[in-house]
């Protein structure tokens, strides 16, 4: 099971990928699909790689605040998840639409510019969603602080509500990221 | 998914295992041990490895008498001598002896213990207390406890050690080998009397479950087998009572082995009914009731995952022995639990029955911490804390005041608390 979700996960971006492309390059040489399913493959993984190393930095917080107290702290949590989600969201928005440049050819211009305000235009409002989740879940902590067990709902619904938020924006970054640089190349051939 | 995985796997950290270490004499591979000691004597334990005569030596710990009993271990080499005929409140040595043909060959190595107070005494009694001791964990909490030659007696809230994945006799004699054969186990067992009940880790996870179908029996014979626990009229009856003259009367249940979710039965009706009117009827100023798994309320969806295997689960019994001791204003109820691989001081609920009721949750002594990102605090708790950790009750009957001191690993005091019971 958990097999065939891994190669689903995998399979998805290149599948969007694809879709997009075939969508959107309308007026370019087609890109190889080899090409597409290397960015796919790229994308993937620097979503992957930067979760974890987001994660391993926003837990250095709830994890010093256990340290010093010896129980955990609902606020440090929350901060954590703040640190993971920024720095993840940085991260994979400076370096997704780099990776846009492996579609390339030497006959056709390109832009990664194009593609990262491409991706900043969807991806944002999964931020967005990120910001709600964090708020909430600030609040439950808050709650939570002041008394064992009033903030708890609202602290896994909005822990909830950043994960899934941080998801659709890795997904949102590579998708968008290359319908931006697949339609500058397009404009670029002109 | 990865995201939050990996936030809480970094968060709440990983112990590294121990190995196991210190040098035991290969007769008596695991040492010594003492248990539900009473006014007049123990039950002495030990596992012998020969075919030669074994005697037990037993004397006054300033060395006013002594006695020596022959004993005579079972087919696996398991002794539980049960010693009559000291004097109550005493502190004990004894040691098995090994001998042949008249001469002496191998010792066990000593173990002290102290005998109840007598019947009359009103005393102060101070006893140790953990639970959760992972024997893939470094157990510095029991090391430091069993450096201590102030606890009375040492309580053993349940998980005592991880059984998990045995499956046949000799899979839990491995276990349990494999647990007691660490040091500490060793150290803490020999240096006071034990009084212990299980947990579900002596069987499985959660037991009973499907898991523990066909395995309750063998785990529950083990226990007996490692444990310097006095068997029932019942062999499969581990509820008890021990009494230490009039200062502290120990409630000891089984919260495990008697379970009845058809029923709504927690504990047997037979134990419950044993509870209440022993409750009721004791002349201890303190009652205290070795508990293994929490009654506490813990509200809030991150503990309620696993509210069906608690008190919280079975509210009608819980309700009922909760206002059972409120009605009867039974004083001096002291709940002793464990299970949660954390530490906590407070009241049993936020309202209504059990609110002024007390319960400490003892250890881990060796765990990773409970991994819920918020603990119990505020206004129902007084104290939580994820470190392993050993705990010290003082009980003084003059103030009725029950004094609760957290000793991390490292001997550092992290909570002290004083509760008027």
């Amino acid at each position: 099971m958990r097999s065939v979700v891994l190669v689903l996960l995998l399979m998805a971006p290149l599948a969007l990928a694809q879709g997009v492309s075939e969508a959107v390059d309308a007026g370019a040489p087609p890109v190889p699909a080899g090409t597409v399913a290397l960015y796919a493959s790229a994308a993937t993984a620097a979503a992957l790689a930067t979760a974890a190393l987001a994660s391993f930095a926003g837990a250095l917080l709830p994890t010093a605040a256990f340290e010093a107290r010896g129980r955990p702290d609902p606020l440090a949590l929350a901060g954590g998840f703040a640190i993971a989600a920024l720095l993840n969201a940085a991260v994979l928005h400076l370096a997704v639409p780099l990776l846009t440049a492996m579609g390339q050819s030497g006959d056709v211009a390109a832009s990664t510019k194009a593609a990262r305000a491409n991706a900043w235009r969807a991806s944002r409002w999964a931020l967005l969603g990120a910001a709600v989740g964090l708020v909430v879940l600030t609040a439950g902590a808050v709650a939570e602080r002041d008394q064992f067990g009033s903030g708890q709902w609202p602290m896994l619904a909005g822990a909830g509500t950043l994960v899934a938020s941080m998801g659709t924006f890795d997904v949102l970054e590579a998708v968008y990221a290359w319908q931006g640089f697949v339609a500058a190349r397009r404009e670029g051939n002109r | 998914m990865l995201f939050t995985a990996l936030l809480v796997l970094a968060a709440t950290g990983c112990e590294s295992a121990g190995s196991p270490d210190g040098v035991t004499p290969p007769e008596f591979p695991l040492g010594v041990a003492s248990g539900d000691a009473t006014s007049e004597g123990a039950l002495l334990w030990a596992l012998y490895r020969g075919s030669a005569s074994v005697q037990l030596m037993v004397a006054l710990e300033d060395g006013a008498s002594s006695q020596t009993i022959p004993v005579t271990p079972d087919a696996e080499g398991f002794v539980h001598a049960e010693v009559r005929g000291l004097e109550p409140g005493r502190w004990y040595r004894y040691e098995f002896v090994e001998t042949l043909g008249g001469a002496e060959t191998a010792r066990s190595g000593p173990g002290r213990f102290r005998t109840a107070f007598g019947d009359d005494t009103l005393a102060p009694l101070r006893v140790g207390a953990v639970s959760c001791i992972n024997q893939r964990y470094p157990l510095l909490p029991l090391r430091r406890a069993a450096e201590r030659t102030d606890l009375d007696a040492f309580l053993l809230a349940g998980d005592t050690l991880y059984a998990d994945g045995a499956k046949t006799i000799d899979g839990f004699r491995s276990k349990w080998h494999e647990a007691l054969g660490r040091e500490p186990h060793r150290l803490l067992r020999a240096s006071t009397s034990l009084i212990a009940t299980w947990d579900d880790h002596e069987v499985v996870d959660n037991f009973p479950n499907a898991q523990s179908e066909g395995l309750v029996d063998i785990a529950r014979d083990r226990l007996f087998e490692f444990m310097p626990m006095r068997r029932q009229a019942q062999p499969e009856r581990l509820w008890r009572r021990l009494r230490w003259g009039r200062t502290a009367e120990f409630f000891v249940l089984d919260t495990r082995g008697e379970r009845n979710r058809a029923n709504g039965e927690y504990v047997s009706q037979a134990q419950l009914d044993w509870l209440t009117t022993g409750l009721s009827t004791s002349p201890a100023r303190f009652k205290v009731i070795l508990n293994s798994v929490p009654i506490s309320e813990f509200p809030g969806p991150l503990f309620g995952s696993q509210r069906e295997d608690r008190w919280e689960g079975f509210a009608t019994q819980r309700a009922a022995l909760l206002r059972h001791i409120d009605d009867a204003k039974i004083p001096g109820v002291l709940w002793v639990s464990g299970d949660f691989h954390l530490a906590l001081a407070g009241r049993v609920s936020r309202q209504g029955p059990g609110a002024s009721a007390i319960e400490v949750l003892v250890g881990p002594a060796g765990q990773r911490p409970n991994t819920s990102p918020t603990y119990p605090g505020k206004p129902q708790v007084d104290f939580a804390t994820g470190v392993n950790n050993f705990t010290v009750i003082d009980l003084d009957p003059a103030t009725g005041a029950a004094r609760l001191q957290f000793i991390a690993g490292d001997g550092r005091v992290i909570g002290d608390f004083s509760y008027a019971l």
